[in-house]
């Protein structure tokens, strides 16, 4: 079969069918779909910032308001890592989308860095977005003191055995856990054949 | 002067659909990816700068696309909806052998990886190796020594092909 033949029927592939485009009509949907997408992401960010800023302020309320020493410096810490989640997340953000225009091996390097920053962000998801509240926590219920020496409509939130205190932290470390187990297993399942396969067509594209 | 938008997609739509077919996977049918390239191109456009050919530009947008929504790793809700502007018109009166022959050539295709799948498919199109090279990003002899070896691929596969359906 000759190069000719060959090339013949692939330009023979879309014979059957024949694309019409409405140029105005697309422009318009293309344009209020970027609008579209522009308002979710904006949407987005202010979903996130503003459930953080209503955490931090609820936080810093507390803190101001808590008569207990090591329950106050939990509250600082927690806003700070209510900051640094923000922060963390906005980063990872940034190198989303490539200029699909440059080359496939840029592509395809840019697409397998993004990827890889995923799966480092989500196997060190432990050490700055699990392990930070559950401390955190344990500082401010084991913290606190007597809940009477407090009269505040959050004193409810504290328990006042180390039975109940135990508990809720037994709840904490057991939906954290969940959350772990649910990240280390999209690494394993979807990340990791993806990363595997861009280096396979990158070691085949680049190996004569 | 840089060519209208309109007229990069009109002269090019074909070869863009042809190559979706190649690409087009389980959840998503060529029209999908036409549909999404279409958009990103789109998205792309105004950073084009004329300083490679217009179509050597529309081949490393429709290729990069298929390919990055091949390696997605969330698949749902990852494509922009439809755009009801672009329509597919079907000819079912059209040369049915010549369908088969692509169908074969495509599972042809199919078997190659993906590199090889990228080099083929703008070979097919009529692209000159320099060009090859510029999309892919390697160098036009790599490019001429790869293709040699994926030809052979080819060839020997479609003329297999029919012997097995005998």
């Amino acid at each position: 079969m000759t190069e000719d033949i060959l090339k013949q029927i692939w330009k023979g592939g879309s014979e059957k069918e024949n694309i019409t485009i409405d140029y105005q009509k697309l422009h318009e949907e293309m344009k209020s779909k970027l609008d579209h997408m522009d308002q979710q992401i904006k949407a987005r960010d202010n979903r996130e910032i503003g459930a953080s800023l209503v955490g931090m302020a609820a936080f810093a309320y507390i803190g101001y308001d808590i008569p207990f020493f090591w329950s106050k410096i939990a509250c600082g810490l927690m806003i700070g890592w209510f900051l640094f989640v923000i922060f963390r997340l906005k980063y990872q953000r940034k190198n989303e989308s490539p200029d699909p225009a440059t080359s496939l091996n840029d592509q395809l390097d840019h697409r397998k860095d993004y990827l890889i920053g995923q799966t480092n962000m989500i196997k060190s998801v432990l050490w700055w977005y699990i392990l930070p509240p559950v401390l955190i926590n344990a500082l401010l219920f084991f913290g606190a003191g007597d809940p009477d020496a407090w009269d505040s409509l959050f004193s409810g939130m504290i328990p006042d055995t180390i039975i109940g205190k135990i508990g809720v932290m037994t709840l904490v470390v057991a939906l954290n856990g969940y959350i772990y187990y649910l990240n280390k297993k999209a690494v394993k399942n979807q990340l990791n054949p993806l990363i595997s396969n861009i280096e396979k067509t990158q070691k085949d594209l680049n190996t004569l | 002067m840089k060519e209208k938008f309109e007229d990069v997609i009109t002269k090019n739509k074909d070869s863009i659909y042809r190559i979706c077919k190649i690409y087009a996977s389980e959840p998503y049918e060529p029209m999908d990816l036409f549909q999404e390239v279409t958009f990103q191109a789109w998205k792309s456009y105004e950073r084009f700068r004329g300083d490679s050919n217009v179509s050597t530009w529309i081949y490393r947008v429709a290729l990069n696309v298929c390919m990055q929504v091949k390696n997605k790793y969330d698949k749902v809700n990852q494509l922009t909806s439809k755009l009801d502007a672009i329509q597919l018109v079907m000819h079912e009166e059209k040369d049915t052998l010549q369908a088969e022959r692509f169908a074969m050539l495509k599972t042809c295709i199919d078997q190659l990886n993906e590199s090889d799948q990228s080099i083929i498919v703008l070979y097919l199109e009529d692209l000159p190796y320099r060009e090859i090279a510029s999309i892919t990003g390697l160098s036009e002899n790599h490019v001429a020594v790869k293709m040699k070896r994926i030809k052979a691929k080819l060839t020997q596969c479609m003329t297999q092909k029919p012997a097995n359906h005998d």
